[in-house]
């Protein structure tokens, strides 16, 4: 690759905070959840309980503070679903990325993601983490159903259960696929790198072509 | 699940309360001297011939005592139940010494007073009472008191007593006080004295309850946190308490968890955990939230017949009656020397250190009387009432206990034996079932057919003592694990034990194309770039 590249200040400090901390507290939360479950012995019941239950209110604290900071400096924008460009990102990652095609999309100001990353984190902000908050908070108060009115529409703690472990399946399948397309850029360790490090190497394009 | 409306008394101020509770239990134990010296009345000093004489002299300064024991469980053995049949051990049958009615002679020995008569089926007519069977405190009244009054050996001997024959012969009687000596010392009941009966039935020490045997007397804290000097150091009455002697917390109307609140001492004791430590008493929220659905008991009383005196699981009346080469009774002994074989009673066995079973409960058991109806199978002679989601259900730990008793093979009934007593018809006289089951039937105003076989039957026995310490209650994974000790308990989810299998399989399945997804999609890239670069 001999293009001429430049330098692009991408993830901002907080949001590189916010991205490893949730990292974290999430595969934190897997590993305990699914000792919680059953699947496996670990680190044992007790504690995996006060593991996960910490790290849930931890991740939602988090949370509050990030839906702020998207709202306040509108780095919301990034996650508005578009339709322009997805299916080029699905040819590349199907076709182009074996022939050594160039990629059709690079980060600037105004997208840091490709139409389907934005497609994917939007899915995982609005679904995937809503279901299992919502699944989980409920779970986590299940004493206060009566108290709520809950009980008496019927919800069962096996539903309950059901939604947050399936909520819990979707959010490791997206870590799967999000684990390995960040390995899909110009080096294997870029994308890794700009996220600890906030600065991206972009191809740098006239101003006339942009 | 329910509201809590504990909640409107701070945490902390329950804590203080239960912790005054204890206090004040504590000064009751220092402060035991009463405004009355016994030893000084003029009513005791004569010297007494009976017991009954003895009881003469308490009633004469006592005198509501009398009318106030006429009105009690203790006296009548019947407890009217709404809507059910009456309870008590007069109505009820149970697998061990299955039934009152036709035994009157025998159960006469342990009855607190002298009104049993022949006739007895309907009530218990009031009579003398025996006031040292609860007030002695020398320790040596019941003794004289069942062995006074000709109770039958095998009652409470399983071997007829052989055992004791012997040591008697060995090394003399053990118990000399006079009745006079027990009557001036007449005071407070106590452990001892309430065992005397509760630890004993059921023909030997702990053989009933599973949770009641004679090392509660002088328990460690290891075996019951409650009774024992190094815990609260509380005795029976410190929860079941009395009023005009009626005693609060019988099984027939066991209050579990309909009193979840803590209430005023002043509104006397009501015999459950929560009388005294309400219903949020753990340091971890987490557990409190389980106190809604799961007895404190259930992991409180992690084991049962722990404190080394068996309880007895098996009884097979239907091997009875095999005699020695000399036509005389028989006894087999175990290792340990509990009785396995019993001429009078058949096969029994025994369980130490076990682990209850679990059931949903609401504190009502429903029992069965006299003359029912056997079913195909296993007849359970108490039954729990509620399931899982029903008004005060609360998973409860139980002892279960199995025997073989007789029926009537046409009518399946469930027939009262005639055990002991002067005539040959008694079983333990003659050995002779036809016999016996005639004449239990005909006490009890049933028919008999004079054919009969054994069948199958099971009963659940609450366990409330033997509270063990807080560092050997269950943990989570005891439960919330597959193969936990909640086995039975199937109706409820328990996450850790039950898993939606089809979402797991789709699930694991989901994850593993995935992998192997990425990792063809990733290797097809490396091949095609290796490619690339070589031409």
């Amino acid at each position: 690759m001999t293009q001429k590249t430049k330098r692009l200040y991408i993830f901002k400090a907080y949001e590189r905070f916010w991205h490893w901390v949730q990292a974290v507290l999430m595969i934190l939360m897997a590993i305990t959840g699914f000792e919680i479950h059953g699947t496996y012995q670990l680190i044992g019941f007790n504690l995996a309980i006060d593991v996960h239950v910490y790290s849930a209110w931890s991740l939602i604290v988090l949370w509050i503070l990030t839906i702020f900071w998207h709202i306040t400096t509108g780095e919301f924008r990034h996650y508005l679903p578009r339709t322009e460009g997805v299916w080029k990102q699905i040819v590349y990652y199907t076709r182009g990325i074996f022939l050594g095609e160039d990629a059709p999309f690079h980060p600037s100001d105004r997208a840091k993601h490709n139409p389907l990353q934005r497609l994917a984190y939007l899915s995982l902000k609005v679904f995937m983490i809503p279901l299992i908050w919502f699944s989980g908070l409920l779970y986590l108060f299940y004493n206060d159903w009566a108290t709520l009115g809950l009980t008496k529409l019927g919800l069962t703690l096996e539903m309950i259960a059901i939604v947050h472990v399936l909520a819990a399946f979707l959010i490791l399948l997206f870590l799967v696929a999000h684990l390995y397309l960040i390995t899909t850029g110009e080096t294997i360790m870029q994308h890794m790198k700009s996220m600890i490090t906030g600065w991206e190497d972009v191809p740098d394009h006239d101003e006339k072509t942009e | 699940m329910k509201s809590t409306h504990t909640k409107l008394l701070p945490l902390i101020g329950r804590r203080f309360f239960f912790v005054l509770c204890l206090l004040g239990n504590g000064a009751a134990f220092a402060a035991t001297t009463s405004t009355a010296d016994h030893s000084k009345f003029e009513a005791l000093q004569v010297p007494f011939e009976n017991i009954k004489e003895v009881n003469q002299a308490c009633v004469s300064c006592h005198n509501m005592a009398e009318s106030q024991l006429h009105k009690t469980i203790h006296w009548q053995w019947d407890y009217p139940l709404e809507g059910k049949d009456n309870a008590g051990k007069l109505n009820v049958i149970n697998g061990y010494h299955p039934n009152v009615v036709s035994n009157i002679d025998t159960c006469d020995s342990c009855h607190i007073g002298f009104g049993l008569t022949k006739n007895t089926i309907e009530y218990i007519p009031e009579a003398a009472v025996d006031c040292l069977a609860c007030h002695d405190t020398s320790g040596e009244y019941f003794y004289n008191r069942f062995h006074q009054s000709g109770a039958e050996c095998a009652m409470c001997h399983d071997d007829g007593a052989e055992a004791e024959k012997a040591r008697v012969k060995k090394e003399g009687e053990r118990y000399t006080l006079s009745l006079t000596e027990m009557a001036q010392q007449a005071g407070e009941t106590s452990v001892q004295t309430c065992g005397s009966c509760h630890f004993y039935d059921g023909g030997g020490d702990g053989a009933k309850h599973g949770d009641l045997d004679s090392a509660l007397i002088s328990a460690t804290f290891e075996m019951d946190v409650h009774m024992s000097k190094d815990g609260a150091g509380l005795t029976c009455s410190s929860c079941h308490q009395s009023n005009d002697h009626q005693l609060f917390g019988s099984r027939y109307d066991a209050s579990l968890p309909e009193n979840n609140t803590g209430i005023s001492a002043l509104d006397g004791a009501q015999a459950t955990c929560e009388s005294c430590h309400g219903d949020r008493p753990m340091y971890d929220e987490k557990l409190n939230d389980h106190t809604d659905v799961v007895a404190c008991q259930t992991c409180h009383i992690p084991s049962y017949a722990r404190n080394g005196v068996a309880t007895k699981t098996h009884w097979d009346w239907s091997t009875a009656g095999e005699l020695d080469r000399k036509k005389r009774p028989d006894a087999k002994y175990d290792d340990e020397g509990r009785v396995i074989y019993s001429s009078f009673k058949g096969d029994l066995q025994y369980g130490a250190d076990l682990t209850p079973v679990y059931r949903w409960y609401d504190g009502a058991l429903s029992y069965t009387q006299v003359g029912a109806q056997a079913v195909d199978g296993e007849t359970e002679l108490t039954k729990t009432t509620v399931s899982a989601g029903d008004e005060n259900a609360k998973i409860a730990p139980f002892h279960e206990f199995k025997s073989l008793l007789p029926i009537d093979s046409e009518s399946r009934q469930l027939m009262p034996m005639y055990l002991a007593g002067s005539s040959r018809d008694a079983y333990w006289n003659g050995f002779d079932w036809k016999k016996s089951l005639s004449r239990g039937a005909k006490a009890a105003d049933l028919d008999f057919s004079g054919d009969y076989e054994f069948a199958q039957t099971s009963m659940l026995w609450s366990l409330n003592h033997t509270v063990a310490p807080k560092e050997q209650a269950l943990t989570c994974v005891d439960c919330h694990s597959k193969g936990g000790v909640l086995a039975e308990v199937t109706d409820v989810y328990i996450p850790g034990r039950a898993q939606h299998t089809l979402l797991d399989k789709m699930g694991l399945l989901a994850l593993i194309a995935a992998v192997l997804g990425v990792l063809t999609h990733g290797a097809l890239r490396w091949v095609f770039n290796r490619r690339r670069s070589r031409s």
